[in-house]
């Protein structure tokens, strides 16, 4: 009887479960072992929604209470313009300023489920300057994030505002900050048939406005070197579209280069050194760099097509056009030299005005599809193709410093009596939310977004 | 003839008597090994299959579910996952109410030194770190210590969540009366963190959504294996461990607290671990990033890092929704912040 069992059960399949059990055993066990020592939660969802910040008016004795609040409601509006953090209502505020300067009592600002806390202070030195001071602290954590003072003129207090912003906001997210930047774009004005355009400038946030050129020329698509206060834009000599050069400090412009042909859809290179551009005599246009200092002139694409709109990778060994030698006007990326064409955009439509981001990671472009235009970003390799915002016309992407945020221009449909047609300034976040007007004095078109000021 | 059967007749007694004694003996000896790891797998299968039972045990709506039976076992966990969830969630409010304050997470009444450092010096024209060392470490320390204060600080923890409440209501409250629903709109709103009007618009939104509480459930299911070894087996036995329905309750309300940093620059490769000291009331008594190098190093992980100790500590996930009687459990635990599938 106690035999049997044993004879029934065949000899091989035992070993192969022996085998079985010596392969698995181990694996099971090692697959075990690591998890015995603790509990492992993954997470994998969250939300995304603008981080509660208490910002709280910056302290200061007289007449600094007031640069104190002013200083505060910038920091605090260029926070919530970029749609990451939701300043919270001074109002219910439980601490005073006094208070916090002392020591921020958290348990008070958990109550009001802020997550950070801002307070700060202005003085007057000797010498007539601004101190302004300020700490960052997380309050959940109870520690202190940053503390930064800045000596200013008062009528500085503004860029300071926005230097502080940068900093809360570099501190919390990682990344650079965008708001002590300026914007130059085409303020347009009139009727529609007889636009008169000129260039403007103005911060980020819309303050300072000021226009650079006075209308009585054509002037399109302005370009921020990305290392001094220099625009390059195009403009008409002699009824030519010509690439121009204008610095912004002293007004003065010149032409780029002296070409037979016209020149259109200049960009700066990272360096600054150099402005490439779109060169055309004979009907297809090639792609050129025209190097600032020496003036000397290289031709990069030789196709029997269009090439235009390049722009450059921020480390410069890369440059984005776009052509239509494919047959419909697409992206396509070649090196510095001119060499390694390859086409990365292959869906529905026309692609236009590449844009590489100062951080490296996407292209942000045009897009004309059935009858309606699109902004959206893609990686460098073609990759990743994402829309972010579409319209009866958006066009002209353009990004801040820190590659986050995109700024464009949106046109309304105008009816035939040329009714309509407004066209504005709109930023985005790079994941496609946070949409919001730049609110100018009269209609704006092809922003240009200015590296930090230095 | 005669010989040729003798012949027959021996070969196959041979033959015989070779399979009966020869075939035991070769078969014997690999024999002691087999059931040793037979027999082990066998074990900690049932254990593995064990894990879900109890979810649709404490379920009072679905059919008898009579004692052990393994058919019930691997369903449930798939299509009726969110309804094992209620109930724990329904467990879950009993906890807080009975409420063991001891310490609070983190009092940080004390101030050896208000970091309210002496005045930076206005020597440099440029900005200056200003850092009060106290404060931070005050923090970490005083947690043993329990404060009088305790009383102010549970207030919050029931409230504060209404005020959120835009996002959050469909979680805590709704789970009673019809469950599923308010699963699929939470994933609606964790669904995309990066906008794509081009995939939104042909594909038929509905659906779509409706159906994204399918991924996550696999997802869950990808955690499951791990889990049941997660319940150590040294441990008394399966009591011990968490149920697939309490991780995931725990996952939803830790989710509701964690802003995941979308926008940033490789937001995939930002995977942050958390290790996590719990007290026994399910507060938090310590947490810490596993990775600190990289923290001092890397500015886009710190950010990454900080937000996930944010949602570790924030007042609104505190207590965390944890079986108390399994507090050797999860005592200590690793929580792994991964928003790769969401970008």
């Amino acid at each position: 009887m106690s035999v049997l069992p044993d004879r029934s059960r065949p000899w091989m399949p035992t070993r192969r479960d022996a085998l079985l059990g010596l392969t698995v055993a181990p694996l099971l066990w090692s697959a075990a072992r690591p998890a015995w020592g603790e509990l492992r939660i993954d997470i994998t969802r969250g939300k995304v929604e603008p981080m509660p910040i208490a910002i709280v008016p910056f302290s200061g004795a007289g007449e600094q209470a007031k640069f104190g609040s002013d200083i505060s409601s910038v920091v605090s509006a260029d926070l919530e313009r970029s749609g990451l953090f939701r300043p919270l209502d001074p109002k219910s505020f439980i601490q005073s300023a006094e208070q916090i300067r002392l020591q921020p009592r958290f348990e008070d600002w958990k109550m009001i489920n802020a997550q950070a806390l801002v307070h700060g202070s202005v003085e007057t030195q000797a010498d007539g300057r601004l101190k302004v001071e300020f700490r960052l602290w997380d309050v959940i954590a109870g520690q202190q994030m940053t503390g930064l003072a800045y000596f200013t003129i008062p009528n500085n207090w503004r860029r300071v505002a926005h230097i502080i912003a940068d900093a809360i906001y570099k501190r919390i997210t990682g990344e650079d900050g965008y708001f002590d930047t300026r914007v130059v774009y085409i303020a347009e004005s009139g009727p529609q048939n007889r636009r008169v355009k000129r260039l403007a400038i103005m911060d980020q946030d819309g303050a300072n406005h000021r226009f650079l050129t006075d209308g009585r020329v054509l002037v399109l698509t302005p370009r921020f070197s990305p290392t001094a206060q220099e625009i390059t834009y195009l403009s008409y000599f002699r009824d030519q579209p010509r690439v121009y050069l204008f610095n912004i400090d002293t007004g003065q412009q010149e032409v780029v280069g002296d070409f037979p042909g016209m020149t259109f859809a200049p960009r700066f290179s990272p360096d600054g050194k150099r402005v490439i551009m779109s060169l055309s005599d004979t009907g297809n246009s090639q792609i050129y760099t025209l190097d600032l200092r020496t003036r000397s002139v290289k031709r990069l694409t030789n196709h029997a097509s269009i090439n235009t709109s390049p722009c450059y990778s921020p480390d410069g060994n890369a440059i984005c056009f776009n052509s239509d030698r494919s047959g419909g006007q697409q992206l396509y990326t070649m090196d510095a030299e001119g060499g390694g064409v390859k086409r990365i955009s292959f869906g529905q439509g026309r692609y236009a005005t590449p844009v590489w981001s100062p951080r490296g990671d996407l292209l942000a472009f045009t897009r004309l599809n059935a009858g309606s235009f699109s902004i959206g970003v893609m990686r460098p390799d073609g990759s990743g193709e994402r829309i972010l915002t579409e319209s009866f016309l958006v066009e002209g992407p353009t990004w801040a410093p820190n590659g986050r945020v995109l700024m464009y221009f949106r046109q309304q449909p105008s009816d035939d009596q040329g009714r309509g047609g407004q066209v504005k300034l709109f930023s985005i976040d790079l994941t496609g939310f946070n949409e919001r007007e730049i609110i100018t004095p009269v209609d704006g078109s092809d922003p240009a977004w200015s590296p930090l000021i230095p | 003839m005669t010989r040729g059967a003798t012949f027959s007749f021996l070969f196959h007694a041979l033959v015989v008597l070779l399979a009966f004694f020869g075939l035991p003996l070769m078969a014997k000896p690999p024999e002691p090994m087999l059931e040793k790891p037979i027999l082990v797998d066998i074990v900690t299968i049932a254990t593995v299959t064990n894990l879900p039972p109890p979810a649709p045990k404490v379920e009072p709506k679905p059919e008898p579910p009579k004692v052990v039976e393994p058919p019930p076992k691997p369903e449930p966990p798939k299509p009726e996952l969110p309804k094992p969830e209620p109930p724990k969630v329904v467990e879950a409010p009993p906890p807080p109410p009975p409420p063991p304050p001891p310490p609070p997470p983190k009092v940080v009444e004390p101030k050896p030194e208000p970091p309210k450092p002496e005045p930076i010096k206005p020597e440099p024209p440029k900005p200056v770190e200003v850092k009060p060392e106290p404060a931070p470490k005050v923090a970490e320390l005083k947690p043993e210590p329990p404060k009088p204060e305790p009383p102010k600080v549970e207030p919050p923890k029931p409230e504060p969540p209404k005020p959120v409440a835009k996002v959050e209501p469909p979680k805590p409250a709704p789970p009673k009366p019809e469950p599923p629903k308010p699963q699929v709109k939470k994933d609606d709103t964790f669904d995309r963190l990066l906008k794509d009007l081009a995939t939104k618009k042909p594909a038929t939104p509905e659906p779509a959504e409706a159906k994204k509480p399918e991924p996550p459930k696999p997802q869950q299911q990808a955690a499951l294996p791990p889990t049941p070894n997660q319940s150590p087996p040294p441990r008394p036995m399966t009591e011990g461990q968490l149920t697939l329905s309490e991780l995931d309750a725990i996952r939803g309300q830790i989710a509701q607290c964690w802003n995941v940093p979308a926008g940033a620059r490789d937001a995939r490769n930002l995977v942050v671990e958390v290790q996590v000291d719990m007290n026994q009331d399910a507060t938090v008594r310590h947490a810490q990033v596993v990775d600190q190098a990289r923290m001092m190093t890397d500015p886009f992980f710190r950010a990454a890092a900080e937000s996930a100790m944010r949602a570790v500590l924030n007042p609104r996930c505190n207590p965390l929704r944890l079986p108390r009687e399994k507090f050797d459990t999860w005592k200590s635990f690793i929580l792994n912040f991964n928003p790769k599938e969401m970008l």
